[in-house]
């Protein structure tokens, strides 16, 4: 494969995972969202496991496999069992408005693009274009998580933020050794484990889990 | 191989006091004070071992050295101290049917495991390490905020976490960048000399890890999760919270500290720490001014010092000894205050400072060795605070006098603010229900011996800590 198809193609991968990262924040149901989720997670793997291929990069390639487990068959299990069919009905809101959150996500697509970030996009052998979008993606799943109410989003927000995190490494060609990716794939898990006793616990005491409500601990 | 040891003395800690089902807490209490008791002891070997010969490596990714010796002796101590408290306090809350059995067995498990994660993140100095060991500490610790499981209690915890996660993730990103460059591994990271490096993704990178680990450490205005963590968290966890677990992720910053400034020079590091340290020294004090809430008070207390250590890094010089050395009393003090404030839970029921009357005569021992603790913390001759803050701020008037008296100013706020709810506790006559004398010696012992170490370090400091301190200190006085 030629450099520039090589380019063209991680350039379509920055897309998709930028365009998923932005479509999170369009969804209202939960359980849609931890789908769109999986949806993002299997682009990441694909990603890793053709990033890998071309690298010879046996680690981006373990990386991939660890990722499908962990985040395309174990975290929707556990969030789809936490999310209960009530909680669908108690859909929560984001404090901008559709319209709002799209420039907010287009002002943020800019700020990728902006002078000071050239040292890390310059790291990046497959383009500007796909290290911005990388990084733009990184910035609009912390938006996601600042953006929405709701704890599930929250979550769903710095799962997310974890994914661009990941693809931008993988992009700028960053291999661990197999030690380290078992560490972080344990590491994610268990943070599922603990966000989603969240979910239970939020809805056992405050009977919603609509974030903006819990506001007791104030000086 | 012997620093398995002290990784696996909490997990099989732990472990047991999974598997222990027995009606009473007496198995797991023995397991945990004997854990704590050894993991201690392995820690003051290994720090004299590197006192006397150096930095240890072992299997390749575990190193130890005067920096991680010190940090590790504070986590082991105040461990061990707390775990001997603990024993007392959760004995009195099940004896009033606060908690039950499960409660304990599940406080017991998460605290080894905090135990463990910041032993592993002392330990290792791989930066990905760090930051798992790191992020393990959130894992662990986020359970035992939400430990009453009240509302309040949940709603500390979840903030706790969420922050905590998204502020981590920015140090996973730094960390990816700072891996990006030329830097070579081994047993420590360093740059080879040659090495072409752009000084301004190591920037970035820096100041990602500083957001990240900076708000673990609880720097203003990252601190928003401290005072309810603090607060809402066992008295037991307050103490460990403030006492080594901000400890530990200051380390992890001044690890990359010591990595980018040969490189890029000490300069933006330092102002990274003279601006976060004075805003946080400013926010606690405006805030301890006007607190409700004696552990919220405390909670604050440990953002101020957090900041004073970061200004002893951000002066440089002869700030980075006092630095270090105000972090050992700090963690002492602090751990003092927060299980004494344990003891005025108990027999009070209440946090709240204006609820607290007549605390001389309800827990006359307490009340003395709280008052001690609130004069070190206050930097009052003779404690050695006063000597380490003295010597930051001597530093500071020459290089930053702007800082140094904003400094001071916030330091007599501080004063003011401490001594006006200490005296309102202090007065008055006790509620009726309150009954009269301490609860039992599992809660007063530990607190006298942080009040004996505390003023035999404020006299002298032991040949071995010297050393430590100052080959510490080196790591970033050579830069």
């Amino acid at each position: 494969m030629s450099l520039s198809d090589t380019t063209q193609l991680f350039l379509l991968f920055a897309l998709c995972i930028f365009f998923s990262t932005a479509f999170l924040h369009l969804i209202k149901r939960r359980g849609t969202l931890v789908i769109a989720y999986s949806f993002q997670s299997l682009i990441i793997i694909l990603l890793l496991g053709v990033i890998g291929t071309i690298e010879h990069a046996q680690s981006l390639l373990v990386a991939a496999v660890l990722t499908f487990v962990a985040k395309v068959i174990f975290v929707p299990f556990i969030f789809m069992r936490a999310i209960k069919e009530q909680d669908e009905k108690m859909l929560t809101g984001a404090y901008l408005n559709t319209p709002l959150t799209l420039v907010a996500i287009f002002a943020i697509v800019l700020l990728a693009s902006a002078q000071i970030f050239t040292p890390i996009v310059r790291l990046v052998p497959y383009g500007t274009a796909t290290a911005n979008l990388a990084l733009a993606s990184v910035f609009v799943s912390l938006f996601l998580t600042i953006n929405r109410k709701g704890m599930v989003h929250q979550i769903v927000g710095v799962l997310s933020m974890e994914n661009s995190i990941v693809v931008l490494g993988a992009l700028i060609g960053f291999e661990n050794t197999f030690a380290l990716e078992l560490g972080m794939t344990f590491d994610v898990l268990m943070w599922t484990v603990g966000a989603s006793v969240f979910i239970a616990l939020a809805r056992e005491h405050f009977g919603t889990l609509d974030t903006s409500i819990i506001k007791d601990l104030r000086d | 191989m012997e620093f398995i040891l002290v990784l696996l003395a909490p997990l099989i800690a732990a472990f047991i006091s999974f598997i222990a089902r027995t009606k009473r807490s007496l198995i797991i209490e023995i397991v945990t004070v004997c854990a704590t008791v050894f993991e201690l002891s392995i820690a003051l070997l290994f720090s004299w071992r590197v006192a006397n010969d150096g930095t240890i490596t072992q299997a390749s990714l575990l190193t130890l050295d005067s920096l991680g010796a010190l940090c590790i002796c504070v986590v082991a101590l105040i461990g061990c101290v707390v775990a001997i408290y603990s024993v007392g306090y959760l004995r009195e809350e099940m004896k009033r049917g606060i908690i039950g059995m499960r409660r304990i067995r599940q406080f017991y498990i998460f605290f080894h495991l905090l135990l463990f994660s910041m032993f592993a993140a002392i330990l290792t100095t791989h930066p990905i390490f760090i930051w798992i060991a790191i992020e393990a500490t959130t894992l662990s610790t986020v359970f035992l905020i939400s430990f009453y499981g009240k509302p309040q209690s949940v709603e500390a915890a979840w903030k706790f976490f969420i922050i905590n996660s998204v502020a981590l993730l920015f140090g996973f990103f730094g960390t990816l960048l700072f891996l990006a460059t030329p830097a070579v591994f081994e047993g420590t990271w360093f740059f080879a000399k040659g090495a072409v490096v752009d000084p301004m993704l190591l920037k970035i990178a820096f100041l990602l890890v500083f957001i990240g680990y900076g708000t673990k450490t609880g720097f203003a205005p990252l601190h928003t999760w401290l005072p309810d963590a603090h607060g809402m968290a066992p008295a037991p966890i307050s103490s460990m919270l403030s006492a080594t677990l901000l400890n530990v992720s200051f380390f992890a910053l001044l690890r990359f500290k010591a990595l980018i400034d040969p490189v890029i020079g000490a300069g933006f590091s330092q102002t990274l720490f003279l601006v976060f340290g004075t805003a946080s020294i400013i926010v606690a004090a405006l805030l301890i001014f006007c607190q409700h809430n004696y552990k919220r008070l405390l909670a604050y207390s440990s953002i101020e010092h957090m900041g004073i250590m970061a200004l002893g890094f951000g002066a440089g010089g002869a700030g980075i000894g006092a630095a270090l050395l105000h972090m050992i009393y700090h963690a002492l003090t602090k751990s003092l205050l927060f299980l004494s404030s344990g003891n005025m839970l108990l027999k009070y029921g209440t946090a709240k400072i204006v609820a607290i009357k007549g605390m001389g005569a309800v827990l006359p021992l307490t009340s003395v060795l709280f008052f001690a603790g609130l004069l070190s913390i206050m930097a009052m001759p003779p404690f050695g605070m006063f000597f380490t803050e003295f010597s930051i701020l001597s530093v500071l008037i020459f290089s930053h006098p702007g800082i140094a008296g904003l400094t001071i100013s916030a330091l007599a706020f501080i004063f003011i603010g401490v001594m006006k709810h200490f005296s309102s506790m202090m007065s008055g006559v006790p509620p009726g229900h309150v009954p009269c004398g301490e609860k039992n010696g599992f809660t007063t012992i530990p607190l006298f011996a942080l009040v004996l170490m505390l003023a035999v370090l404020s006299v002298g400091i032991p040949p071995v800590l010297q050393v430590l301190l100052s080959r510490a200190s080196e790591l970033f006085l050579s830069l």
